[in-house]
């Protein structure tokens, strides 16, 4: 068998068993590999990885593995009865929003958290794709309660509001918008989307139960779109997941939130406007060095958890926590722009530079314009050395 | 007989890797080999989760007519190393402890 019959044979196992995209991210990487040994060292590479068939069982266990419910859900979501109370006493004890958040949010939370307590088995999601109508789609659609459609009509505008999910967002390897929507684990509670008029919009129905097994729950959206693909106004909003914008591109707005999570952004982005926002988890934004994301007005805010913020360029830039710690590394020198930034009890640095609990600049005319506050941890302003 | 690495410890060494300099799947694979026994398969599923969590960020150069991905740690990853070599030291030094402890 040569290198390609080889290809060939994984791409055609994986094919019916991940989505499109990986199966060609996989391909990409082993046709490298294959490339970069060169032609002599072809037996012992495949010698190494085993037959078609091992490497792509263990492709496949490997990806079940991380997406299966039990060890590989994110910690945050394993909440545990006294983290909750912990919490919730902190949250009374230190911030104002005291009574209204413990309701509105955690009350839920902990409903939700206080699963039943015989084991629930677990089902693993079926990775195969269902064809469907483009334009509109529901989990419903499918037994399994996964759908992946490779070629959505483009839409500008995206609107995502769903209860229970991780959403991401990612550039594909061409010019095509694609989703992935799962529902695993969740009795009822589809994900429903429609593209209409270039608005993308992707809800959620009402689950069947009251108080799912949080371990045994898999659900997600996962969008693809274009590298640098120009957007007009996007709205993510979950309840309860992560929300990971990680597609180079340009947008009017942008606003991210999730109640209980974290909100990410790993690539380098351009936008008039960004929100992100987190009840209980760390806001992130960084592109891994190069070019800074260029946004004119951002707000960041989070009442638990941590903003980081790396190689950004801003006109305007807000981070608010009531617990956590603000780290922004900035494409400006900090003695090129205006800044106020303040912590309750704990330490601002400016540069490297212990200036106590609050520091601020002002009078720099054109300058960026850059406001933080946390009541409990620190904050830090420098400039993004790469 | 040979020890395994746990996922923790590959994911470390492949961000002390990159953390020496950006470097491509092969590469990263044949400088892990010098040193540890994993298969040409080990990688990319640690690189694949690696690059999802933010530790990594991937860039596509063109090398005599053909792509290469080269994989560079980002400020995420790094904290993250430091957090494992951390994590490593304490437990060689127990591992050390118990079996080499009375031995000299």
């Amino acid at each position: 068998m040569d290198k390609e019959t080889y290809l060939r044979f994984l791409r055609s196992l994986l094919a019916t068993r991940l989505p499109e995209r990986e199966v060609e991210d996989i391909i990409r990487y082993y046709t490298e590999y294959f490339e970069e040994a060169g032609p002599e060292r072809e037996k012992e590479v495949m010698a190494s990885l085993g037959s078609p068939e091992v490497l792509a069982k263990q492709i496949v266990e490997q990806r079940q593995a991380e997406e299966a419910p039990a060890p590989a859900v994110p910690q945050k979501r394993r909440v545990q009865l006294w983290q909750i109370l912990l919490i919730v006493g902190a949250v009374i004890f230190v911030t104002r929003l005291g009574v209204k958040f413990v309701v509105n949010t955690v009350g839920r939370v902990f409903q939700e958290a206080v699963a039943p307590a015989e084991t629930t088995v677990i089902e693993q999601v079926d990775f195969v794709s269902v064809p469907g109508t483009a334009g509109k789609g529901s989990t419903a659609d499918a037994d399994d309660g996964y759908i992946y459609f490779p070629d959505l009509p483009a839409f500008q505008t995206v609107k995502i509001d769903v209860d229970f999910a991780d959403v991401s967002v990612y550039n594909g390897s061409g010019a095509d918008f694609a989703l992935e929507l799962v529902n695993g684990g969740l009795e009822g509670g589809d994900l429903e989307f429609e593209v209409e008029n270039g608005v993308l919009t992707v809800s959620s129905t009402k689950a069947v139960e009251v108080f799912p097994n949080l371990d045994a729950v898999d659900r997600r959206v996962s969008l693809t779109i274009p590298e640098g693909h120009a957007l007009e106004d996007v709205v993510i909003h979950t309840k309860l997941g992560d929300v990971d914008w990680s597609a180079v591109s340009e947008a009017r707005s942008l606003d991210l939130s999730t109640n209980l999570g974290e909100v990410t952004c790993y690539e380098r982005i351009a936008a008039q406007e960004l929100e992100m926002h987190s009840d209980m988890g760390d806001i992130y934004v960084s592109n891994g060095g190069g070019d800074p994301s260029q946004i004119s007005d951002a707000k960041l805010t989070t009442s638990m958890g941590d903003v980081s913020v790396y190689n950004v360029s801003a006109g305007e830039l807000t981070a608010e926590t009531s617990m956590g710690d603000i780290s922004l590394y900035i494409e400006q020198d900090p003695s090129e722009v205006n800044y106020d930034l303040t912590t309750d009890m704990g330490e601002v640095w400016v540069d490297n530079d212990l200036r106590r609990t609050s520091a601020r600049q002002e009078g720099r005319e054109g300058a960026p314009s850059i406001t933080a506050h946390t009541s409990m941890g620190d904050v830090s302003l420098d400039k993004y050395e790469g | 007989m040979t020890l395994q690495l746990s996922a923790p410890l590959l994911d470390a060494c492949v961000l002390a890797v990159l953390a020496e300099g950006e470097t491509y799947g092969y590469a990263l694979t044949q400088r892990l080999q010098k040193e540890l026994d994993i298969s040409g398969s080990t990688l990319y599923p640690v690189l694949r989760r690696l690059q999802k969590e933010g530790c990594l960020t991937v860039r596509d150069r063109q090398y005599q007519g053909r792509n290469r991905r080269y994989y560079a740690i980002t400020w995420a990853g790094s904290d993250r190393l430091e957090e494992l070599r951390g994590t490593w030291r304490g437990f060689r030094g127990s591992v050390d402890d118990i079996l080499l402890g009375g031995t000299d």
